[in-house]
């Protein structure tokens, strides 16, 4: 393994589906040890969610590349001692429990702090602890609707919630944000600390330039669909492409601001320079109000081309414009995997695949990709070299099911 | 845990290009960890984001939100004894974040060969739309170009419908805070190895990242992820979306959701609470997707009972009674006007021209330390602090370069 930011540094992962697991995932990325715990037998939920028992998810695999894999059964007295024995040679813990769970275990944060004082103790919880909310039962939407998200998605008489787990994604990264922040404070200051992110909290921060609009006018933004929210002007809108597919669009903007050039650049390229005389189209205020007169137009104009073509010729003319690309899209498309972003990596069941990686580039952190860990194809590692179990312990342990 | 702690970037000062919204959230969540961030401006006028043709003697709304806990100075880096100012600014500083737009920076005469020559040690961080080494790297982008670039867009919307836009920011804030957490990673990396490096930071990839369980139903269907409007993406299961409530306004909604795993009791929960306890042996809703199946004849009986309550009401009365998941859809004023979310630190009350303002904080909750926020700063208002005592320029000469437009 190549020297990474956190190279050295060692976390104990109870994570299971997508926040906990985005957070040590992220962390592992950046060059930790991370010791991902799960059940004997069957693993996390996470490994199993499409119902198919013999195979990991694709999910998981994605979700828990370059981690280490131990099972314990940490409801035993056997089990719960691995994990504290494994703690004292730890730097950070994080999990993703429903509210109370840790504590239950056994291993909330005043029993890890005993037999680690300098732990980093990260908690993901759907709502706050303290919040009113904090017993409610949360997942991804429900923290997107409660956090502001979904109230400014979608049309004017309807909100609709976004198809990227942005809480649960978003919210791990934070985590992974903030336990950094804390491992440079401890080696600095030499204290530990415990750290708790909601989800509807992180959708709350993740939206704040909503206040803007909130503040200017007094009233929640609206919904404006795939128009401008800020103010109605056009052309501001998604433009349906050659072949007209599901996902065969672009998005195209010219800038309301005074003195922006774009949209008489813009008439040029799609061949309507007459649009540059008529009084109806002399301000992005105007040409809002004959959108659909002009949406007409630029649609002749995006149909007689690919998204991509769209793309190219806009973007080239420096017309802001972006086609609606899909997965497929970034499979197929090479230059993702010449830049690292999406890698391949080889499953033991799965095979070849391609996965997303770190998206951030430094200069000096060299990733090297591994797939998600096999269940418990870590214990001897851990539980033999690491914490100095002999050969009959680790038989006895697992002859009681307690790995 | 009293606020006397010190910060966890205590020490870290930041140089800080950035303007708009991805860039200032990086350098702002840099500040509330407690580093020393020196936001540089455009004299006269300042940051782009900080004007508006309406108001122009006040800072916007939007900037004071984007960039609490700076120092502001000024600076016409395009003018040599600007840009010898920034170079003296680069030997002390520990971090550099800019945001414009491609070859900007490099052009100015801060390029990253530049900065590096003159500190070894820095962490030089650069957001762009798109990567600086690959195809789109002279294309124009903000936020919702490289959402739909990312793979966002094209997963948002109704069912057999067009895309959609998120009506948040996602692009632009989730690349701040990824830049800001690389940022801390390269910290922590330089206090092995004593060397620092060039980030890039680029929209597109953050939010490609940021949708990567969607790879999940790609790998099992050969397809890229449907577009189910407020539905469950990954099957066709009912209950799962948003249903009206009192008094009807734009925003007053529940989204409910009955767990499609076997063995889930959610449904059963539900038909009891809304008093429809005929529909547990209603083979139409014998299962979620039987129930996605005869949706017109299910749905006007939960819209029959959300219609009675507000928001607030159902999602309190379906958490508690049957630990059903349910979310209000809460906006932006039902969030401001709710107590205590200032009480719990999420949102901070700040002075606005003399009007109580309040914003989203920092959203971790670290016991180990408390933000202390301070307000946007005026523009040049650290040009003193910073010019004077952090590099040593003496009253003639700052006077001489505040009359010559460089500060």
């Amino acid at each position: 393994m190549g020297q990474g930011p956190l190279t050295g540094i060692r976390v104990v992962d109870l994570t299971q589906f997508e926040s906990g697991t985005v957070c040590t995932e992220t962390l592992a990325w950046l060059g930790a040890e991370v010791i991902k715990v799960e059940r004997p037998v069957r693993g996390e939920l996470g490994r199993f969610a499409g119902g198919d028992m013999e195979h990991d998810a694709y999910g998981f695999i994605v979700l828990n590349m370059n981690k280490e894999g131990v099972t314990c059964n940490m409801k035993t007295p056997e089990g719960h001692d691995l994990i504290l024995k494994l703690l004292e040679k730890s730097d950070v813990i994080v999990e993703n429990m429903s509210p109370g769970a840790m504590e239950r275990l056994g291993l909330g944060y005043e029993d890890c702090k005993k037999v680690n004082p300098k732990i980093i103790y990260g908690s993901i919880k759907g709502f706050a602890t303290g919040s009113p909310y904090q017993d409610y039962p949360a997942f991804d939407p429900i923290a997107t609707h409660m956090g502001g998200f979904v109230a400014a998605t979608g049309w004017p008489d309807k909100p609709v919630k976004s198809g990227v787990s942005v809480a649960d994604s978003g919210t791990g990264y934070m985590l992974a944000l903030s336990i950094i922040a804390a491992l440079y404070q401890r080696d600095h200051q030499g204290v530990g600390q415990k750290i708790e992110v909601a989800m509807q909290d992180y959708m709350i921060g993740l939206g704040r330039s909503g206040w803007e609009p909130f503040y200017n006018t007094g009233k929640p933004p609206r919904r404006v669909g795939n128009g401008m929210p800020l103010e109605d002007v056009a052309p501001s809108d998604t433009f349906p492409c050659k072949p007209g597919g599901p996902n065969d669009y672009v998005h195209i903007y010219t800038s309301r601001h005074e003195g922006a050039t774009d949209w008489d650049r813009f008439c040029k390229v799609i061949g309507h320079e007459e649009l540059l005389d008529d009084p109806d189209m002399a301000t992005p205020q105007s040409r809002y109000q004959h959108k659909d007169r002009l949406n007409a137009i630029i649609t002749e104009w995006t149909m007689q081309h690919t998204k991509m073509e769209a793309t190219k010729i806009l973007a080239e003319n420096h017309i802001p414009a972006g086609a609606l690309l899909d997965i497929q899209d970034f499979y197929d498309d090479p230059q993702y995997m010449e830049r690292n972003l999406v890698v391949e990596i080889d499953h033991p069941q799965r095979g070849k695949l391609k996965a997303v990686g770190f998206a951030p580039n430094m200069s000096e952190n060299h990733i090297d990709y591994k797939s998600s860990p096999a269940l418990g194809g870590n214990n001897k590692d851990i539980y033999q070299d690491l914490l100095g179990l002999t050969d009959e312990e680790m038989a006895e342990l697992k002859e009681k099911k307690v790995i | 845990m009293a606020t006397t702690t010190p910060s966890p970037l205590e020490g870290i000062k930041v140089l800080d290009f950035t303007a708009f919204e991805a860039g200032t959230v990086c350098t702002e969540t840099l500040a509330w960890l407690g580093a020393e961030v020196w936001k540089v401006e455009r004299p006269v006028k300042g940051e782009a984001g900080r004007y508006s043709i309406a108001h122009p003697d006040m800072d916007t709304v939007g900037f004071t939100i984007l960039n609490m806990n700076k120092e502001s100075i000024t600076c016409n880096f395009k003018k040599p004894e600007g840009l010898e100012l920034m170079k003296e600014l680069v030997a002390k500083a520990d971090v550099m974040v800019e945001n414009m737009g491609p070859g900007a920076i490099e052009r100015a005469g801060l390029g990253y060969d530049v900065c590096r020559e003159i500190n070894p040690r820095i962490i030089y961080t650069q957001i762009k739309g798109f990567d600086m080494g690959g195809k789109g790297r002279d294309y124009p982008a903000f936020n919702p170009i490289a959402a739909a670039m990312g793979g966002l867009a094209a997963v948002n919307g109704p069912a057999g419908g067009p895309p959609m836009q998120c009506g948040v920011n996602v692009a632009d804030n989730a690349s701040g805070m990824i830049a800001a957490m690389t940022v801390l990673a390269a910290i922590l990396q330089r206090d092995k190895t004593g060397e620092g490096q060039r980030l890039e930071i680029d929209m597109q990839d953050i939010v490609i990242g940021l949708g990567r369980s969607n790879w999940e139903p790609y790998y099992n269907t050969g397809k890229p992820p449907r577009r189910v409007g407020s539905g469950m993406p990954m099957e066709d299961v009912d209950p799962c979306n948003l249903f009206p409530c009192k008094p009807f306004g734009p925003n007053d909604y529940v989204h409910i959701y009955c767990s499609r795993h076997p063995g889930s009791k959610n449904f059963d929960d539900l038909c009891r609470i809304i008093g429809h306890e005929e529909l547990l042996d209603d083979p139409d809703m014998a299962t979620p997707h039987e129930r996605f199946l005869h949706r017109d004849k299910l749905y006007p009986l939960i819209e029959e009972w959300t219609s009675r309550y507000t928001k607030q009401e159902a999602m309190d009365i379906l958490c508690k009674q049957g630990n059903i998941p349910a979310g209000a859809v809460l906006d932006v004023e039902d969030i401001t006007n709710d107590d205590r979310f200032v009480e719990t630190g999420t949102m901070v009350e700040q002075d606005y021209y003399g009007k109580k303002v309040r914003y989203p904080g920092f959203t971790p909750k670290m016991d180990g330390y408390k933000v202390d926020y301070r307000p946007s700063p005026a523009l040049g208002g650290s040009n003193e602090h910073v010019y004077h005592d952090v590099l040593g320029v003496d009253d003639d000469k700052l006077a001489q370069l505040k009359k010559n437009g460089i500060i």
